[in-house]
C-alpha cells in the first residue's frame, strides 16, 4: 500500500474544520455469542478446524430449509431496546442476492427495510465529560460469512491470487448490524465522538452478555461513512464508507485522515467518489476500495423460507425486564453512591479502575483508599508494564488487605507500596510477602526505644538543640532511627518518643 | 409503463454473471419490457387507493417460528467437502477473485482487506 502522502493528499486538520462541516454515519457489525448460528444448529465458536462447523443449512445446499435461532432474536430484541429503540411489531428477512463465495447460497439473509429495532439512540461521554446523544437509525439481524483464504498472493490479498481457500465455519453465525443516523455539529469533535460512540456500544453489549464484542477478533467491527459540506451549506456531500477499522483507536485515527483526505480532494476541485475505502493500520491512511453499490444491485426480496418475527407487546416487556443495569446508569449511581466529583469519574472508568474498585471496596475497603490505589500507583504499574489494569497480577482482595494493613498501622504508605510490587512480582499474596521479606512495621515501642536511645546518644549537639525548643530539628533523629530500622517504623511515633525524651 | 433499456438488460446481467452478447442485448431488452409490462397490470388491480393489497410474502399465516438454541451434530469436514469439485487443506478451493470483492460487510482483521483497486467502472447510483 503506498505509504507516502504528500501534503497535497491530505488537509490540515483545523484547516479542514475552518472550511467544512463534517457529518458521520457509524455501522458496527457484532457477532452474537449464541451456542448455536443463526439459521441452524451447528455451534457458533471462533476459529476450530476449517469446515467442522457446517451443515446443509448453512453451506447452502439444495433443499436445505433455515430455522430462526430464538436466542439471536431475543439478543437482537435487548439490544434494540438497550439503545432506546421501537421494536416492530412485525418484520422479516429478506434475501440480499450477490455472487461472492464467501456466502455459498449467493445471498446473505438479512433484513431489510423492516428492522427489528428502529428510531433509537446511544449516550456516550467525551473525554472531557460532555455527553452526546448519538442518534441510532436501527439494528438489524443477519448472519456473517465465511473466511476466504487467498492462496499464491503477497500477504494473503485478492490481488495476484491463483485461487481461494473457503472456510464456512463462519457462515451463518448471528450477526446484528447497528446503524447510527448522521452525526452532524461535531466539528473537530467528529473523531473523538466516533471512538466515544464505539466504546460505548462496547460496553454496553458486554454488560447485555450477547458477544464476546472482540475487535481483535472480529466478533465486533465498525465502518465509518465520512462527508463533507462546505461550511454554511446544508446538503450533506458524498460519503465513502471506510473498513477494515479493527481497534477503538483506529476508528478516531480512520475518521480523522478521512475527513482531512476529502477536504484536499474537495479544494483541488475535485469531487468525492461514493466508494468504500479500507484503512491502512500501518500508516493511518485510507485507500479506494470498490465502488459502491446501490441497494437495488442486491435485489431484496423478502426471504421465502422463514416466516415473519412478530414480538408480542408482553414478550417484549420481559425481555426490557432481562435487562441489566447499563453502563450509564451505573456511572450515575457509583458517582452518587461514591460521592465523586465528574473528574474523579472519568479517571475511575477511563482507567478502567471501576469494577476493580468496586471488587476491593466489597472486600471491605473504604471507598477512597481503594480508588487512589487503583486509579493512581495501580494504573502506573500497569503502564510501565503496558498492561490493562485488570490484567495486573494482584486482586481486589489483596489490594483491600494492604489498605487494611496500612489502617491497623502496620504498614506505613512507603512499605504498602513495596508489598505491592512484591505481589505483582509474583511473590505471593500480601501477608506471605510481608512475613517472607520481614517488612512489618516495628511498632513495638521497646525496639524503636532503643533504636531511638541510640540515635539521641549519637547526635547530642541536636537532642541540645530540640531541648533548646528547635522541635523541627528533631527531623535529624527521626531520620537516623528510620534509616536504623530499615524504614520499617511508624515515623510518626518515633517523632512522639524523640520529643518525649527530650523533654 | 415499463421501459427498460438496453443499459439495464447490461447491468443485470452482469449482477447475475451472464455472459450475454451485444446481439442478445437488443433481443432480451424488449422482451422483458413485455414481461414488466404484463406483471405491472397486477399492480393496477391490487394498488387501488382503497382496497390495496398488501404483497404476499408467505402463503401461510404463521410467524415466529423460532428453534431453540442447542447444538446438534455438525458434518464432518469429509462430509462437508465431499461435494466439492476442488478442494485443499480442509478447504473449499474456488478460482481466483478479481475486480471483486464481498459487498456488505466489514473485512476482518485476520483476512486484510483486498488489494485497492481504483476501478474504472462506474455504477448507476440510485
Amino acid at each position: 500500500m503506498t505509504v507516502a502522502n504528500s501534503a497535497a493528499e491530505t488537509m490540515d486538520y483545523d484547516e479542514v474544520l475552518e472550511r467544512f462541516d463534517p457529518v458521520m454515519g457509524l455501522e458496527v457489525h457484532v457477532e452474537l455469542h449464541t451456542k448455536t448460528k443463526m439459521f441452524c444448529g451447528c455451534q457458533n465458536v471462533f476459529g476450530g478446524e476449517p469446515n467442522t462447523h457446517v451443515c446443509p443449512t448453512c453451506l447452502g445446499l439444495p433443499g436445505a430449509l433455515p430455522v430462526l435461532n430464538g436466542v439471536g432474536v431475543e439478543s437482537a430484541i435487548r439490544i434494540g431496546l438497550a439503545l432506546n429503540c421501537e421494536i416492530a411489531p412485525w418484520c422479516r428477512f429478506a434475501r440480499k442476492n450477490y455472487f461472492y463465495p464467501d456466502m455459498p447460497k449467493n445471498f446473505q439473509t438479512s433484513q431489510y427495510d423492516e428492522p427489528i429495532a428502529f428510531d433509537g439512540y446511544l449516550d456516550v461521554v467525551l473525554d472531557d465529560g460532555e455527553m452526546v446523544r448519538v442518534g441510532i437509525e436501527r439494528a438489524h439481524m443477519e448472519e456473517d460469512t465465511g473466511k476466504s483464504l487467498h492462496v499464491g498472493g503477497v500477504t494473503g490479498r485478492i490481488h495476484g491470487a491463483e485461487h481461494s481457500l473457503l472456510d464456512y465455519n463462519r457462515a451463518g453465525v448471528p450477526l446484528i448490524e447497528i446503524v447510527t443516523k448522521p452525526i452532524e455539529g461535531m466539528g473537530a469533535r467528529v473523531p473523538e465522538v466516533a471512538r466515544a460512540y464505539v466504546t460505548a456500544l462496547r460496553e454496553l453489549l458486554l454488560a447485555l452478555d450477547v458477544s464476546d464484542v472482540r475487535m481483535d477478533q472480529g466478533s465486533m467491527r465498525c465502518d465509518a461513512n465520512i462527508s463533507l459540506m462546505p461550511k454554511g451549506t446544508t446538503e450533506f456531500g458524498t460519503r465513502t464508507e471506510t473498513k477494515n477499522v479493527n481497534s477503538l483507536r483506529s476508528v478516531e485515527r480512520a475518521v480523522r485522515y478521512e475527513m482531512t483526505r476529502q477536504a484536499a480532494v474537495l479544494v483541488a476541485g475535485g469531487s468525492i467518489l461514493q466508494e468504500t475505502r479500507h484503512f491502512q493500520e500501518a500508516d493511518g491512511t485510507t485507500s479506494p476500495g470498490r465502488p459502491k453499490e446501490t441497494s437495488e444491485d442486491y435485489r431484496y426480496f423478502p426471504e421465502p423460507d422463514l416466516v415473519p418475527i412478530a414480538p408480542r407487546a408482553e414478550w417484549i416487556e420481559e425481555l426490557r425486564g432481562t435487562l441489566p443495569e447499563l453502563p450509564w446508569q451505573r456511572r450515575k449511581r457509583i458517582q452518587t453512591e461514591w460521592n465523586l466529583t465528574d473528574e474523579e469519574l472519568r479517571d475511575l472508568f477511563n482507567t478502567g479502575a471501576a469494577d476493580l474498585v468496586a471488587l476491593t471496596v466489597d472486600a471491605g475497603a473504604p471507598v477512597g483508599e481503594a480508588r487512589s490505589w487503583w486509579v493512581q500507583f495501580l494504573t502506573q504499574q500497569a503502564n510501565v508494564r503496558e498492561i490493562e489494569l485488570a490484567e495486573l497480577p494482584i486482586t481486589p482482595v489483596q489490594v483491600a488487605r494492604v489498605i487494611e494493613l496500612i489502617a491497623e498501622g502496620k504498614l506505613t504508605n512507603k512499605l504498602a507500596r513495596e508489598v505491592v510490587q512484591a505481589v505483582l512480582e509474583g511473590e505471593g499474596g500480601p501477608d506471605e510477602v510481608i512475613a517472607a521479606r520481614g517488612l512489618e512495621v516495628v511498632s513495638d515501642d521497646t525496639a524503636l526505644n532503643a533504636a531511638v536511645d541510640e540515635a539521641l546518644a549519637a547526635q547530642p549537639d541536636v537532642v541540645e538543640k530540640i531541648r533548646g525548643g528547635k522541635v523541627q530539628a528533631a527531623g535529624a533523629i527521626v531520620g537516623a532511627v528510620m534509616k536504623a530500622t530499615k524504614g520499617q517504623a511508624d515515623a510518626k511515633r518515633v517523632r512522639e518518643l524523640i520529643l518525649e525524651r527530650c523533654q | 409503463m415499463p421501459n427498460i433499456s438496453r443499459d439495464e438488460v447490461a447491468h443485470l446481467a452482469k449482477l447475475a454473471r451472464l455472459a450475454v452478447t451485444d446481439a442478445e442485448l437488443d433481443t432480451f431488452a424488449p422482451q422483458l419490457d413485455v414481461i414488466l409490462e404484463s406483471v405491472a397490470k397486477v399492480g393496477e388491480v391490487a394498488n387501488g387507493k382503497d382496497d390495496a393489497v398488501p404483497p404476499t410474502s408467505h402463503a401461510v399465516p404463521l410467524t415466529n417460528v423460532f428453534r431453540d438454541d442447542v447444538v446438534r451434530p455438525s458434518l464432518t469436514q469429509q462430509e462437508a467437502l465431499a461435494g466439492a469439485p476442488a478442494a485443499e487443506d480442509g478447504r473449499f478451493r474456488v478460482p481466483r477473485i478479481l475486480g471483486e470483492e464481498p459487498p456488505g460487510w466489514s473485512t476482518r482483521p485476520s483476512e486484510g482487506g483486498p488489494e485497492a483497486r481504483p476501478s474504472g467502472r462506474t455504477r448507476k447510483e440510485a
